[in-house]
């Protein structure tokens, strides 16, 4: 009977898992077709091409380095604890194919799925910086820095404070219920260090250096991209989640879903909160956008992501209140951006995502403040000074400083930005040329059946 | 026999571990996907400057490049 448990619970998991991964890659996905929809015609097939490539790399790497990273840093390592179990990480243990392996309880478990949750991020990140960074960047350069980024830096910002041993967890009180807001303040921090370097667009600037908008190339892509995150990000939450775990209570055993840090969470009550906190960013950003329907959905996703770290625990006018507040507050960031310092962020990674991401953590910290930050009575409890200090440490260390100097570096090997001809002739210019050249070549036997034609004519 | 731990589905799972053919090679197939991974990214690099190297030549001609600019002016979908 207790077997058969196990195996409705493993079916269970494994099922809700790989649901909620198909709703999960919407968000890259989506973020993919935004950043071709706003990249100009002339650059859109070579960046919407880059993106889809960022996933096997992504994958390939967080596999090789960035699991295994996962798995090293959760303690520091040296800060709580040493390297723990990482060895079932490393890509030549049996662990990492398939197989049947008995888990502490003794029933079989199936790490693996976990992996594919944390590629599908990973390529999220990835997609983050290649959505800032677009029309200016070389493809060399851009995968050089998504590796960097997928697999070194955010594997280690999510080892120390989207895991259950996790330092920062343990230390400092750290939440964030399902890692998005660990993810989207470190890419956008990387994206910022990048970005620094990289300059903006010939054409973001007039002569006299006042902005220029340039129009997207398509809305309608950029609209329908925007609305598959909107679905992408919930996908992403739920398959952060542990879908039917055993949570020991004082008297008995519940089996719910938990977050990573092994406390229970109400399934309604994250998606209520959401939802709440997306619609609340939707409405406020009509207004602060004049109607701009692709900025407004870009603040309806910073409003998810700033909700995120404790949307499983608000109540749902919480979330909405506190989406109002940080759909405003990445506004008058991007803007502030913008004009201050003359950032080119096409897709608006720092602002929606990084921005929203670490005030996010911060006003979960206010708000939560004294929750228990995971089950282990060991761990300090969820502080405004630890979310605080976690959302610094993820932004500027983790993920300002690698894309700063790895951007440097870069440039120095002048393997960063395109040279201007080519910026100004546009990405696609061979693509574009091979299609105009072919358009009535004739192929294959072709040419044989038009001379046969010809003859027969006359 | 067979080139993985599995001879018989009958036998139960106790005590499997991994399924996947040829255990114990792990190592080197971790090698060669590492060495592909490096291969591709220097490959990115290469196919990346071949490819810009031509346009590059090309519009060095201000005239082309200002015709290539008429052209895409305006384009959207």
């Amino acid at each position: 009977m207790e077997s058969e448990i196990g195996a409705v619970r493993l079916l269970l998991s494994q099922a809700f898992t790989a649901l909620a991964l198909l709703l999960a890659v919407l968000a890259p996905a989506g973020l993919a077709l935004t950043a071709t929809g706003w990249a100009r015609f002339k650059h859109r097939f070579t960046g919407l091409g880059w993106m889809i490539l960022l996933l096997p790399l992504a994958a390939t790497a967080t596999y090789l380095v960035g699991w295994l990273l996962y798995h090293v840093f959760p303690t520091g390592p040296g800060i709580t604890d040493g390297f723990g179990q990482a060895w079932i990480a490393l890509p030549w243990a049996e662990t990492m194919g398939p197989g049947f392996f008995r888990d502490e309880a003794g029933g079989y478990s199936d790490r693996l799925l976990r992996l594919v949750v944390f590629m599908v991020f990973a390529w999220f990140a990835a997609c983050l910086l290649a959505g800032a960074v677009q029309e200016r960047i070389r493809g060399g350069g851009l995968m050089v820095l998504a590796v960097a980024l997928s697999a070194l830096c955010y594997p280690i910002g999510a080892a120390w404070g989207w895991s259950a041993d996790g330092w920062m967890v343990a230390l400092m009180g750290f939440h964030d219920a399902f890692g998005l807001a660990v993810l989207s303040t470190l890419a956008g921090g990387y994206a910022l260090g990048v970005l620094v370097v990289l300059k903006p667009r010939i054409a973001r600037h007039d002569a006299k250096g006042q902005a220029v908008t340039i129009p997207a190339h398509s809305d309608g892509m950029v609209i329908a991209g925007r609305v598959a995150m909107l679905a992408g990000l919930p996908g992403l939450a739920l398959a952060a989640l542990q879908p039917a775990a055993a949570i020991a209570l004082a008297d008995t055993t519940l089996f719910a879903a938990s977050n990573i840090y092994g406390a229970p969470v109400p399934l309604s009550g994250l998606l209520l909160n959401l939802l709440m906190a997306g619609s609340a960013g939707l409405l406020i950003g009509h207004v602060l956008t004049g109607g701009d329907l692709p900025r407004a959905l870009s603040l309806s996703l910073a409003a998810i992501v700033g909700t995120a770290p404790g949307a499983d625990l608000y109540h749902p006018l919480e979330s909405f209140l506190l989406g109002l507040i940080l759909a405003w507050l990445c506004h008058r960031g991007y803007h502030w951006l913008e004009t201050r310092f003359h950032l080119d962020d096409v897709t608006g990674t720092v602002a929606f995502h990084g921005f929203a991401g670490f005030w996010g953590l911060v006003i979960a910290g206010v708000l939560l403040w004294g929750y228990p930050a995971s089950p282990n009575p060991d761990d300090a409890d969820i502080n405004p000074f630890g979310q605080a200090a976690g959302a610094l440490l993820l932004f500027w260390l983790l993920g300002y400083l690698p894309g700063y100097l790895g951007a440097r570096i870069l440039a120095f090997l002048g393997a960063l930005r395109l040279a201007q001809v080519v910026e100004l002739s546009g990405l696609d210019i061979e693509a574009l040329r091979r299609a105009e050249d072919s358009r009535y070549e004739l192929h294959g036997h072709e040419r044989a059946y038009v001379d046969e034609l010809i003859k027969e004519r006359q | 026999m067979s080139t993985g731990p599995i001879d018989d589905w009958t036998a139960g799972l106790a005590d499997v571990g991994p399924i996947y053919p040829l255990p114990g090679t792990e190592g080197l197939w971790v090698g060669i996907v590492a060495i592909f991974l490096v291969w591709w990214i220097m490959a990115c690099f290469r196919m990346d400057h071949l490819t810009r190297a031509q346009a590059e030549e090309d519009f060095e001609d201000p005239e082309q490049l200002r015709d290539l600019l008429d052209a895409l002016e305006g384009e959207r979908e």
